[in-house]
């Protein structure tokens, strides 16, 4: 089979569907996880968790524990290396301070988030290691807890870090300690001017919640410390390169002498970058002399991982008569949790970027409270942004009497226009986003007549992802019967062997199951960053295209040898090699690869990418709900997504992504959200966390846009992080039209939905106002 | 010269100008001529130790520099921006 492309180009597997590499060894339960690790004389470990979030820890005693029978190990703060330096530990997607990372691995001094670690036991059984866990007393001294950021930037507020000085990029450092990290700012034009030119001005508030990744799997990590010093770790992680460093760090171990061997991974999102057990693990294991396993159950998951950013985001658009932007500004407040590191600079940028606003200014700050520190979450802080300007203008659609998709292909960036730092746009295809959108049947159709009390509305939304780089390595070898193995640092988390398995296949002439892909540890492969940042395909796909480049001309040489010709005069396509002036003179690339013993031995090609342009992915949503008045019961109806993927690799694997990031934001807009008391989460398991299921989605269609990225091979881009980005303001943009309600605040619940309609003389108190439909 | 974009706090330092035209063949020599142009920019960008503060990038066009012998060309474009992965990095 052949897919031409419409600029004529032939690919005969890039753009098909193959059946993933991984996907047997999954359905048959082959797949080796993270809890399928066993050792001969394994121990199991266990976390005690702080039940307060601000606390000064008096006293730990282990003595009663340390006399448990079953017990071989037990470790505090004191067993971990003191950090108290500025050195920031490079995540990937995101980074942290390293004296911050390590009291996220266990708190010194004192705790500044529930569930924070304070000791942890390794046992013969993972019911003495809880036993004994229990048995380890931990007085504390409560301290005054910040729980909303807002409260937390009062000059008044309690500290929860006497050393925290904001900063401001380009600015200055503060004088006096607060809980306000950083500030961020962007700035451009005459704010004022542009506002007083503008015809219409709407300005509106509009808070999220703290939301989490929700991956199925657990954190999870076995160590073993050998008595050279070598440490192996087999982990669920989305970076085993990441892991690793920051184990050497956090430890305060040479790099080389720990191997972190990357697990399956039963979803990740962002949040299984930071390590959290591994290094656990490993002191215990140090401790213990043999090999220590550990995992979290979905409440440790809750209160101890990272999860998405809550926010409140004031924005104010005004636009011209004619549709036309001309002023926008926007105070951002992204809550870190206990540690600095809120993704509000991704924030900033993704709100206004997406569109011409000659007058802006942004306000950003990273602020901490007493909360599990945030991590990355599929598009950090972008979905929260996009909720705000993408509602305003929604708004400012309705009060101008525009269609909303045409008020944003009126301002829509296009290649040249600037990000709000000032770097252009290289090729993007928003506009061709927008228009799919507006051409597309389902934007054209007749909603459904009110029934009873069901009305029904469509809304709208768009954004973008930027599309990183970073570094990525890849190596070939070939096997005597052709086939190649493809040997990648990139973890999987989303059927990228495949990906990456057919861009080999397209180049060499080979079919996808001839391709073998191996996602290797830290001893075997080179350098690989984070499988994050929608980078995978762009980046570590142009890694595999540079490997096989590599290996064209490193095989091209055994084929001159074989045909006894010059290399000059030998060329390769479809899977042959054959002499330009004599074409007849051929052989093919497993013939070569047969011969490679005879010819000189084996070959080994690399392909290394650690600098790509930016491949941003645009995208836009449109749902259709009904929502049931009487109860404020919201139901999607229809929903599609649009998004320009540059270059679909794997068609089915793309429209996956588009369907997984439209569940997800979806659960955002209706669902999820944690409820606090006193910092205190109350509802940490997924009956009163609520994600959406099967039953709350109808079938997701999907739309692939295909505007080739300005880099890389085919043109490819990141798909996986935009489409989360925009179906929050487009389930509200739907509520907002069928009901006439405009809902600023996450979830949109059913309880929040029927105050809004009129349901109850109160507003939602704090605690009500998370809970789940 | 290659136009430099600054983040704008900075605008204080420059009087009021986010975007300066500043002559360099590398981003070192840019950065030392926009420092001597604006002597507070200094303390706004780099370290006591002359290393770029820990919460700046510097992009030529839209990738990342990390070489300051980078070259730039005449009418290219550094641009010195907030990093965006999270992480407050203290001065």
């Amino acid at each position: 089979m052949k897919v031409t492309e419409k600029n004529g180009h032939e690919y005969r597997v890039i753009g098909t569907r193959p059946i993933r590499h991984d996907g047997v060894d999954k359905v048959t339960g082959r797949a080796q996880f993270g809890a399928d690790v066993r050792l001969p004389g394994m121990l199991y470990g266990q976390v005690v968790r702080s039940p307060y979030p601000h606390a000064r820890i008096k006293s730990i005693d282990t003595r009663r524990a340390q006399e448990h029978p079953g017990v071989r190990a037990i470790i505090t703060a004191a067993d971990m290396p003191a950090l108290d330096t500025d050195a920031v530990a490079e995540l990937g997607e995101g980074a942290i301070e390293l004296k911050y990372a390590s009291q996220l691995i266990m708190a010194r001094d004192k705790v500044v988030y529930q569930g924070q670690p304070v000791a942890a036991v390794a046992a013969t059984t993972r019911q003495a290691a809880r036993d004994a866990a229990r048995l380890i007393e931990v007085e504390y001294e409560p301290l005054p807890v910040v729980e909303d950021a807002l409260a937390a930037m009062d000059p008044g507020a309690p500290l929860i870090h006497a050393d925290l000085y904001t900063v401001t990029p380009g600015g200055g450092k503060a004088e006096q300690p607060s809980n306000v990290a950083k500030h961020i700012q962007y700035e451009r034009g005459d704010l004022e001017a542009g506002f007083a030119e503008a015809d219409v001005v709407i300005e509106r508030e509009f808070r999220t919640a703290m939301v989490h990744q929700g991956y199925i799997e657990p954190q999870n990590a076995t160590a073993s410390w050998e008595a050279d010093g070598r440490l192996t770790v087999w982990t669920s992680t989305q970076g085993a390169f990441s892991a690793r460093e920051q184990l050497a760090q956090l430890l305060q171990i040479p790099a080389g002498r720990i191997r972190v061997i990357p697990m399956e991974v039963g979803g990740g999102f962002g949040g299984k970058i930071q390590v959290y057990l591994e290094p656990i693990a490993a002191l215990l294991s140090r401790k213990a002399g043999r090999p220590v396993k550990m995992w979290m159950s979905r409440a440790e998951v809750f209160t101890g991982t990272g999860p998405g950013s809550p926010t409140y985001i004031r924005c104010k658009l005004g636009a011209k008569r004619s549709g036309a932007l001309v002023a926008a500004q926007l105070y951002m407040v992204y809550d870190a949790g206990a540690f600095p590191g809120a993704p509000v600079g991704a924030g900033a940028v993704t709100a206004l970027s997406p569109y011409r606003v000659p007058n802006f200014r942004i306000d950003g700050y990273d602020v901490v409270t007493n909360k599990p520190r945030v991590q990355s979450y599929r598009a950090p802080g972008a979905p929260q942004a996009a909720f705000a300007v993408e509602t305003v203008l929604d708004e400012i659609a309705e009060s101008l009497g525009m269609d909303p998709v045409e008020l944003r292909l009126k301002n829509a960036s296009a290649e040249g226009d600037r990000l709000v730092y000032g770097t252009p746009f290289n090729r993007i295809g928003f506009r061709e986003v927008l228009e799919a959108v507006r051409d597309h049947p389902h934007y054209n159709a007749p909603l459904p007549e009110r029934r009873g009390p069901y009305a029904f509305g469509r809304g709208v939304a768009a954004g973008f992802w930027f599309g990183g780089s970073l570094t990525s390595t890849v190596q070939l070898t070939f096997n005597p019967d052709g086939t190649v193995n493809l040997i990648t640092g990139s973890v999987d988390l989303s059927g990228s062997r495949a990906s990456l398995a057919m861009i080999v296949a397209e180049e060499l002439g080979l079919e996808p199951h001839e391709v073998k892909p191996i996602v290797a540890d830290t001893d075997t492969v080179g350098y690989t960053d984070v499988t994050g940042g929608s980078r995978t395909t762009y980046a570590t796909g142009t890694a595999c295209w540079r490997a096989c480049q590599d290996a064209i001309a490193q095989l091209k040489v055994r084929a001159a040898q074989l045909l006894e010709a010059d290399p000059d005069a030998v060329t390769f396509g479809g899977g042959e090699f054959w002499l330009w002036e004599e074409p007849q003179y051929r052989i093919s690339l497993k013939e070569v690869v047969a011969n490679l013993q005879k010819t000189g031995g084996p070959i080994v090609a690399k392909g290394i990418v650690n600098k790509l342009k930016m491949a941003p992915a645009f995208g836009a949503h449109i749902v259709d709900v009904g929502v049931d008045l009487e109860t404020g019961k919201v139901d999607i109806v229809r929903y599609t997504a649009v998004q320009d993927v540059g270059k679909a690799i794997h068609p089915t694997a793309v429209e996956g992504q588009l369907q997984g990031g439209a569940a997800q934001g979806i659960g955002w807009a209706l669902f999820e959200g944690y409820v606090f008391d006193g910092g205190v989460m109350r509802n940490p398991n997924f009956l009163d966390y609520r994600l959406p299921t099967a039953l709350d989605l109808p079938m997701i269609d999907t739309v692939l846009v295909e505007v080739p990225a300005s880099d890389g091979p085919y043109g490819v881009r990141g798909v996986g992080e935009t489409p989360i980005v925009p179906p929050i303001a487009a389930v509200a943009n739907a509520i907002a039209r069928a009901t006439g309600v405009r809902i600023r605040e996450l979830p949109m619940s059913p309880e929040r939905v029927w105050r809004a309609l009129g349901g109850a003389d109160q507003p939602a108190s704090d605690d009500q106002a998370g809970e789940t439909g | 010269m290659p136009k430099v974009w600054l983040p704008s706090p900075m605008r204080d330092v420059t009087g009021g100008q986010h975007t300066l035209d500043i002559p360099g063949k590398t981003v070192r020599e840019v950065l030392a001529n926009l420092m001597a142009r604006y002597p507070g920019a200094r303390e706004r960008l780099l370290r006591e130790d002359g290393r770029l503060q820990p919460h700046l990038v510097l992009l030529a066009g839209d990738v990342q520099v990390d070489d300051w012998e980078t070259p730039l060309e005449p009418g290219s474009e550094l641009v010195i921006t907030a990093a965006l992965g999270g992480g407050c990095r203290p001065a």
